[in-house]
């Protein structure tokens, strides 16, 4: 296991001898992490290594069975897998994005002109704008995501983390919702965690990469952790991380 | 006019209770309604109905059994109401999944309230009226009941309805963001649960199963938007309740099934929308 070397930053999120999995089964560590402000950390690794039960033992959700997990009261904006969501249910893209504040919705308090005003300008920021009143169901899966990363910024989370965020969208799509998250990372310094499959598009944008593998944490720099092998079968033989062009990074 | 030559409007002693009845119980299921079609757990609204029968059933066995008084209308709204319960614990992607526990529900439900009915030859009269409601009358009792459960399930709506929505919607995220997933989801179904128990004494179990499925449904045929989901099913609920009353008072006959004959109209509109944009 390679740890997170000891950080001058105060981390967000400290995984101390932490042993995860669900209910009594054991699926990764002892993994000792730190998630610090501002990184965008790629999450990696073969189906059934724990990428998710990683993500929600961050988020609080699952607790370790061994060891423990330490962070100081933050707020997360969440982006499930796209394909988890009915679309029996009727909703415009602009009431999805107001779904990020309910957890911190009062009883009997309704969204005012100053959040109708801000969930436009997110919808504004992720290019839906325009599709704010149209159904959910009817956008396209690029259009769906762009929403569903709108509604986790809504909630203005100290780190937003997003679940395999691009499955089943074309190569334009992909790139399109990656470009989105790195704008997001540079502009608004949020920490962005992402679990992905296909490493090449979210690489170009990652400060850091963390791959299970195995029942054991490997997290670093992505040229470093790629050079050492880490990423093994992840990725085709001649891969190479390219990073977001210096267009892109300014866009 | 009806036969006994007195006319629906000269009746109205006969039918303002009742009619009070019907409309808070359709208010109910239309309610309750909306989420059991947006969760597809249609038969929900079944199982809470067959498991306030059997809650009734034993209430009237108490006595004869164990030597205690058991109100049965009380007993039959905290059994359907448990039932839910049990079925907002029933994880998804569970063993037995949430589908085969409410089917499990009916099942041991129905068949119980049958086998025991069988020792209560005396009650027979009160069993079959608790178990399939009695349209023609509306105790105060009833009417409290229906009433209160009405009022409070309206507060918790307005109040919480918003994390309802989210939590049944989207739970991972929820969860994630953090909501009390599980304990929304129980104080959904424990709305739910009993909203359809009190509902079953006042309009029976077919129009319950009626007036929770099909306003709901015509809503979601028609609208792209939940809250005009919400409001198309509760009138055309409401609406479904005082025509199919006002029908069987004047046709003279059966109450429920002409509640249930009525709330088909709310899926017309829908279904000629959809036929339209086809």
């Amino acid at each position: 296991m390679l740890a997170a070397s000891a950080s001058p930053v105060e981390p967000l999120i400290r995984l101390r001898g932490a042993v995860i999995g669900h209910g009594r089964k054991r699926i990764a560590g002892p993994l000792d992490f730190e998630l610090r402000p501002h990184e965008f950390l790629v999450v990696a690794g073969p189906n059934g290594a724990g990428k998710s039960t990683f993500v929600k033992t961050l988020l609080g959700v699952l607790r370790p069975l061994q060891g423990a997990v330490e962070g100081r009261g933050l707020r997360f904006g969440y982006v499930p897998q796209r394909e988890h969501l009915d679309e029996i249910w009727p909703f415009s893209a602009l009431e999805i994005v107001k779904m990020g504040r309910i957890p911190s919705l009062a009883p009997f308090r309704f969204f005012g002109r100053e959040e109708a005003r801000r969930a436009l300008q997110i919808l504004e920021l992720v290019g839906l704008l325009q599709e704010a009143q149209r159904p959910f169901r009817e956008l396209s899966g690029g259009q769906q995501q762009r929403a569903l990363i709108a509604r986790a910024l809504f909630a203005e989370p100290d780190v937003l983390i997003l679940d395999e965020p691009t499955n089943h969208l074309d190569v334009p799509g992909e790139r399109a919702v990656h470009d989105l998250l790195g704008s997001i990372h540079r502009e608004q310094g949020r920490a962005l965690v992402v679990i992905c499959h296909h490493l090449a598009p979210a690489l170009r944008h990652a400060t850091r990469l963390a791959v299970l593998r195995d029942g054991d944490l490997v997290a670093g720099d992505p040229e470093v952790i790629h050079r050492a092998g880490a990423l093994g079968d992840l990725v085709d033989d001649d891969f190479v991380i390219r990073p977001a062009a210096p267009r892109e990074a300014a866009t | 006019m009806s036969e006994a030559g007195i006319s629906f409007w000269e009746a109205s002693f006969l039918w303002r209770d009742p009619l009070i009845a019907a409309s808070l119980g359709a208010f109910l299921c239309s309610l309750a309604g909306v989420y059991i079609v947006l969760k597809r757990s249609a038969f929900v609204g079944a199982a809470v109905s067959q498991a306030a029968g059997f809650g009734v059933v034993l209430a009237l066995l108490a006595p004869h059994v164990v030597g205690v008084e058991v109100p049965p209308l009380g007993a039959g709204i905290l059994a359907g109401t448990l039932s839910a319960g049990l079925f907002a614990v029933s994880r998804k992607g569970g063993r037995v999944g949430v589908e085969s526990s409410i089917a499990l529900a009916y099942v041991i439900a129905g068949a119980g309230s049958l086998l025991l009915g069988t020792f209560l030859t005396h009650e027979y009269e009160s069993v079959h009226s608790l178990l399939f409601g009695d349209a023609v009358a509306a105790p105060p009792d009833e009417l409290l009941a229906l009433g209160g459960a009405a009022l409070g399930l309206t507060l918790l709506h307005l109040g919480l309805g918003r994390k309802f929505i989210f939590v049944s919607f989207d739970p991972e995220t929820a969860e994630a963001m953090g909501l009390a997933v599980r304990r929304y989801n129980a104080a959904l179904y424990f709305s739910v649960g009993l909203s359809i128990a009190v509902a079953t004494r006042a309009l029976g179990a077919l129009p319950v199963f009626a007036l929770t499925i099909i306003p709901a449904a015509g809503g979601l045929l028609l609208f792209d938007r939940l809250r005009a989901v919400f409001a198309y099913a509760i009138a055309t609920a409401i609406g479904s309740a005082l025509v199919g009353y006002y029908l069987s008072f004047v046709w003279e006959k059966p109450t429920g099934a002409m509640i249930v004959a009525s709330s088909v109209l709310a899926l017309l509109p829908g279904a000629a929308w959809r036929r339209g944009a086809r």
